[in-house]
């Protein structure tokens, strides 16, 4: 698939070709995911952004295996992770898989963390699920060591400390830390700084950003901010209404944006050089009603370039070296309006 | 500090209304005691041997400060000091009570750790059915049903009474076997439902998400994260229930004719002896307050958000 066509990867370590991911819910299926591909190779860095509902995070999760099986039916052509298939894995596979090979940092640590267990042994519990065998000193060694490497002061102490008695920032490190345990090959970062102050933000960001340099790990960054994505990726995949519909490398997307939608995400981003008093732009309506999409391009009723074939068929896939999109607005179209 | 204030009101309080209620109701203790045909010198020599003559706020406020220096005043028909009678009969309810929690419990979190750990299955269908059966039925029943299938068709424990643990550890858990399990059953039902329902509740919580995301085993996270952060429900229940049976498991002792709290007060009642009456009572309210005053101890235990005093910060 496009694997082959991300120039820095050189093997990818996560495959994910055509994902599907339903959910039976009492009023109706809905339609989460339908249809995205993408690919990781290892040591590389990819944003994901997409507004919410967009199905960015269900893809992280479909990943994970942790979808609520009751609910949740997932498909898709290929759902791989080097040789597992993560769509038939044992159950004892997939154990292993998480946290020791793919491992997730979730968005609000607050609810990420469990309110009742020092956050130390949260951080310890997670070495331990893949390395049973290790003594208590070495543990506690490493859990400590942890913490430093997500930059927290007094890791001595902090680890005796509870949830809240945490600033959001030192959760969300505790979070990333409890992430690191294992040491996985993949870190799949899902809104990691949204709930946090946007002081903390950029911090959190260049701790990712340096961590996932330093021990080599693929990312997955997947935010709603076209900024935050900016920051420490290699390529970017927009998502909208369950799919991809644009993919590029990070220089090139910012380069030269081709789907209307990305251009709309990039407008609503707050920048320096904005005449004081003036306003953001949002992205215009309402996302569509993923239990019923409508035909042709999801996008299509917030789109300021629409033409009467966006509403009948869905729009091709346009390609330039790695850089693809979804629209039927091409170039010649464009120089015209 | 708060909680030594409402431990004194609420003692003061129930001491008083049940004072008032029993020493106001028709009924003279005296005939009860000596017998309908009692000349009326012996009545009037029983009313100022036990200051029945004095007036009610006379007799409560001596009756509340012996109170206070652990006197109960004496038993109208035995003659015996009350808390002498009191102390002697609690250990006896406490172990029976005690012993049901314990079995109760035993039961009630594997089965509730059962139910949400293969929801839908027979498994969780039989201790669902089971648990309604036993909220159901009522003590009495349950405590025949066990009589006539252990006592008397199987004749391995015994129907009624009560061994001492001084007469042998055996004779002891023999004779307390049947009247434990009839409380315990009891408590099952409640105690099974209360956890599951919480924990059902705890594992839609994000953090029960992350733990599966850390790769931990379906067992760990079920007792580790699930059950850890389900108890609150059931402490408090179980506390509640522990002060109600220490205030006598009125039933189940008479049934098995077990000489507890229970049996005691039921016997002062019929007998009209208002001394003991009050006295088990005030011992009731106060294992009451006190149990409670432990579950919130347990509260701040259990979760360390919850500080003495019941604020929960964020």
């Amino acid at each position: 698939m496009h694997s082959s066509l991300s120039p820095s990867s050189v093997t990818d370590i996560l495959e994910v070709d055509d994902l599907h991911v339903d959910f039976e819910l009492p009023r109706g299926r809905l339609h989460a995911v339908r249809g995205a591909s993408f690919s990781l190779g290892s040591g590389e860095s990819l944003g994901i952004v997409g507004e919410s509902g967009s199905g960015k995070s269900v893809t992280s999760r479909a990943i994970m295996g942790l979808l609520p099986a009751t609910t949740a039916r997932v498909k898709a052509r290929t759902l791989r992770y080097g040789q597992h298939d993560l769509l038939d894995a044992p159950e004892r596979v997939m154990r292993r898989l998480r946290g020791g090979e793919i491992a997730m940092i979730y968005q609000d640590p607050m609810r990420a963390l469990n309110p009742i267990m020092r956050v130390g042994d949260q951080v310890a519990e997670a070495i331990r699920a893949h390395e049973p065998s290790l003594g208590r000193k070495e543990l506690s060694t490493r859990v400590v060591g942890l913490l430093d490497a997500v930059r927290i002061p007094d890791a001595n102490k902090r680890i005796r400390l509870y949830p809240h008695q945490l600033s959001g920032g030192m959760r969300q490190r505790i979070v990333i830390a409890m992430a690191l345990a294992a040491n996985p090959s993949i870190l799949i970062a899902d809104e990691p700084t949204t709930s946090l102050d946007v002081t903390v933000q950029a911090e959190i960001l260049d701790l990712l950003g340096d961590l996932q340099e330093e021990r080599g790990m693929g990312m997955i960054l997947v935010t709603h901010d076209l900024g935050v994505a900016a920051w420490h990726t290699n390529r970017i995949m927009v998502m909208y209404a369950g799919r991809g519909v644009e993919h590029a490398t990070t220089a090139d997307l910012f380069e030269d944006m081709r789907m209307p939608y990305t251009r709309a995400l990039f407008d609503s981003i707050p920048r320096v050089d904005m005449p004081p008093g003036s306003l953001l732009k949002s992205v215009e309506g309402r996302p569509v009603d993923p239990s019923n999409p409508p035909p042709g391009c999801a996008f299509r009723e917030r789109c300021h370039l629409a033409v009467e074939i966006c509403g009948t068929t869905a729009p091709p896939r346009r390609q330039v070296g790695s850089h693809w999109w979804d629209c039927w607005d091409d170039q010649e179209e464009k120089s015209v309006k | 500090m708060q909680r030594v204030v409402q431990l004194v009101v609420v003692l003061g309080g129930v001491s008083l209304l049940t004072f008032l209620i029993l020493n106001l109701l028709p009924g003279d203790p005296g005939l009860a005691v000596l017998g309908d045909n009692a000349p009326p010198e012996a009545l009037e020599a029983f009313r100022s041997q036990h200051g029945l003559d004095r007036a009610l706020h006379v007799r409560y406020f001596d009756w509340v400060s012996g109170a206070v220096t652990g006197d109960l005043g004496t038993s109208f028909r035995t003659d015996q000091p009350v808390l002498e009678t009191i102390l002697d009969r609690v250990p006896v309810s406490l172990q029976i009570v005690v012993f049901a929690q314990i079995l109760a419990l035993l039961i009630s979190v594997p089965a509730a750790i059962a139910c949400v750990w293969k929801p839908r299955s027979w498994l969780e269908r039989t201790i669902n059915t089971s648990a309604f059966a036993t909220i159901s039925v009522p003590n009495f029943l349950a405590a025949y049903v066990l009589i006539l299938i252990f006592a008397v068709h199987l004749g391995w424990l015994p129907a009624t009474g009560f061994s001492r643990l001084s007469n042998g550890v055996v004779e002891n858990l023999r004779s307390i076997a049947l009247p434990t399990v009839t409380l315990a059953l009891s408590q099952f039902g409640i105690y099974t439902r209360v956890l599951r329902s919480d924990m059902v509740d705890t594992l839609e919580q994000d953090y029960v998400t992350t733990a599966y995301g850390k790769g931990l085993t379906n067992r760990r996270i079920l007792v580790r994260h699930v059950l850890r952060g389900s108890l609150l429900s059931l402490v408090t229940v179980v506390g509640v229930n522990m002060g109600v049976l220490l205030g006598g498991a009125v039933i189940t002792e008479t049934i098995f004719a077990i000489p507890g709290i229970g049996r005691l007060m039921i016997e002062g009642i019929a007998q009209r002896d208002l001394m003991v009456v009050q006295g088990v009572v005030l011992l009731a309210a106060t294992a009451y307050v006190v149990l409670n005053l432990i579950v919130d101890v347990l509260y701040t235990a259990l979760d360390p958000r919850i500080e003495l005093g019941g604020q929960r910060r964020a």
